[in-house]
């Protein structure tokens, strides 16, 4: 069985704020001193695929896909030495939101998928921790013409099929469909598994593919459904910390209560 | 007359088959905005099964037709019935646009129909800019520290954040007017197929509606200390949140989290309890009316973000806070 996971690197979120920046006149924002990482919930997507792989033993092989503007190396080794097999990129300057919006991301992601070997399973995360669409999943699988299951929290495979417990308002629901399929990954399926010494290692030894867009047969469409008018750093509330004190813990608990009820919070 | 060829739709999502969730008033809301630049008529789209009653409710609200689509198959949500409902609704009305909160069912419904459509999607919008005939989506992106502000192509979908508009208030004269909207549903090509469903019997309010919060973070250091939260929650009528920690940890259930990584709140009241303040939590929670920090580290970066401030141990401070409210409603 193959399994494809599509992973994104990322800005640190947890950066500052102060190393956010807006480029007015591109109409981008450009990252200072921050270090790519693995989007979150793409590290999920690879968990996901590995306990798949835990569980079917030598059967599963798991094939990693990222497609950016410039590709950390770093970022792809962690992914790999988690335990994947075999890692494909593909680069381009055009691969940015000015240029592409989530209609082009799932026309390249298709078009690579295409190019690689057949597949019986791809997952990707729920959505991205940088631009957040949560769109290229649903896009990947409309493009190839197969089914996709959203919000998996555990994703298993068997005759067959996936299947996925998927969350909903209070609970979640166990879902199935033939593969081939895309499932999208919350973070409920779990972090993604610390690589050993030695598989960081193996890692730098394992299959590598680089393609250009012209490699893959796709062609970007010039007009976008949603454009970029303009990016503001929004503005925080400011707000200054009223301190409530009291003799005892039980005094605070009570001066706090009184002093929400004398502002109107609450009551 | 408004011409029903430009008309703004609102999805309005139904839970437990019988209540309208409260993104459909906030995206009410939103609607008439993007509906005065257009110029154009506010309807709005249920669909489900034995609906009357909720179509009756809409009616009174700002709304000219409310579009039921009556089905066995649309009882609970499932994604290819649901689309190819919205897709039929979308061949009546021929809407502008689709207006929806940003809910589970619309993460994954909105992107679907986006790609069935060929619309553009803009998912999780906080606001907007209104620039002469042009709207602008403002949507948080980089763990909120950037807006983006989006234009879009109609046909358009719009997905809003929970507690980022104002609910539209209900009227008393009745305003919409019903029509059943009949959908065809047998030749839907279902793939997908649900076999089971497990949900949790707590039937406390959820992250997602809650105008007051009570949220902890590891600090609380077990799932019994959520039952200490959970009594200050029960007092106000409140959720029960949670940073990531303690989800991790199993102290308390998955779909308490509030974050990056779960559910995005602006409550009234937001409690922050044993919560360092950590980016992905603060990303979650910041749009927050009021933020109560209560943290046994006076430094903890909580307190920047906060309103009020406790430093101090959680586990007598809140059932000190729980019974002062007691006594106040009581007397």
């Amino acid at each position: 069985m193959h399994i494809i996971v599509c992973i994104k690197q990322v800005p640190d979120p947890g950066a500052p704020q102060e190393s956010f920046i807006i480029n007015t006149s591109e109409n981008k924002v450009e990252f200072r001193g921050i270090q790519p990482v693995l989007s979150l919930f793409d590290e999920n997507a690879l968990e996901a695929a590995l306990q798949i792989q835990d569980l079917q033993k030598g059967n599963v092989k798991i094939s990693i896909l990222s497609i950016g503007k410039r590709i950390s190396k770093p970022v792809m080794m962690k992914a790999l030495a988690s335990g994947a097999n075999e890692l494909f990129v593909v680069e381009d300057e055009l691969f940015d939101p000015v240029h592409m919006d989530s209609f082009g991301t799932a026309a390249v992601l298709a078009a690579a998928v295409k190019k690689m070997e057949i597949y019986d399973l791809i997952l990707v995360g729920r959505q991205s921790a940088d631009w957040n669409a949560g769109q290229a999943g649903i896009g990947l699988a409309a493009r190839l013409g197969i089914p996709v299951i959203t919000l998996a929290k555990k994703v298993s495979v068997s005759d067959g099929k996936v299947i996925v417990e998927r969350l909903i308002p209070g609970g979640y629901e166990v879902v199935e469909t033939k593969l081939p399929a895309v499932v999208m990954v919350s973070n409920e399926v779990g972090e993604l598994r610390y690589p050993t010494m030695i598989q960081r290692r193996d890692a730098k030894g394992k299959p590598t593919t680089s393609w250009s867009i012209d490699d893959i047969d796709c062609h970007l469409e010039k007009s976008r459904k949603v454009k970029i008018h303009n990016l503001i750093k929004p503005e925080f509330k400011h707000r200054s910390c009223k301190y409530i004190t009291g003799d005892t813990p039980g005094d605070m608990g009570r001066n706090l209560a009184l002093a929400l009820l004398q502002d109107k919070i609450i009551g | 007359m408004k011409d029903d060829r430009c008309a703004v739709v609102v999805l309005a999502e139904i839970l437990e088959g019988k209540r309208l969730a409260s993104s459909f008033f906030e995206a009410l809301h939103f609607a008439h905005k993007i509906a005065d630049v257009y110029g154009a008529a506010v309807h709005a789209l249920i669909l489900g099964h034995d609906i009357e009653d909720v179509a009756e409710e809409i009616s009174h609200f700002a709304v000219d037709t409310i579009y039921m689509a009556d089905n066995t198959n649309l009882a609970v949500y499932h994604p290819e019935y649901y689309l190819s409902a919205v897709h039929q609704a979308y061949k009546t009305i021929a809407p502008i646009t689709f207006v929806m909160g940003n809910t589970l069912q619309s993460i994954d419904l909105a992107p679907r129909l986006a790609f069935d459509l060929d619309a553009g999607l803009i998912t999780d919008c906080t606001g907007c800019q209104i620039d002469s005939k042009k709207i602008i989506f403002l949507k948080p992106v980089f763990s909120s520290h950037i807006l983006a502000g989006y234009t879009a192509e109609k046909p358009f979908i719009v997905t809003i954040r929970p507690k980022s508009f104002e609910p539209s208030k209900r009227l008393e004269a009745k305003q919409g007017k019903i029509e059943h909207l009949q959908v065809k549903l047998e030749k839907v090509n279902v793939r997908i197929t649900a076999t089971s469903r497990v949900v949790n019997d707590h039937t406390g309010i959820k992250v997602d509606d809650a105008e007051i919060i009570v949220s902890g973070g590891r600090g609380i250091g077990s799932a019994e200390g959520f039952n200490v939260l959970a009594d200050l929650a029960d007092t106000l009528g409140a959720a029960v949140g949670a940073s990531r920690p303690p989800i991790d940890t199993g102290w308390i259930a998955a779909d308490a989290q509030i974050g990056q990584t779960g559910a995005i709140v602006a409550p009234v009241v937001y409690f922050a309890i044993g919560i360092s303040g950590a980016i992905q939590h603060l990303a979650g929670m910041a749009q927050s009316k009021k933020i109560i920090a209560i943290n046994k580290d006076a430094e903890a970066g909580i307190f920047k973000v906060a309103d009020y401030g406790v430093v101090g141990i959680y586990e007598e401070i809140v059932p000190a806070i729980t019974q002062a409210f007691r006594e106040h409603s009581k007397a």
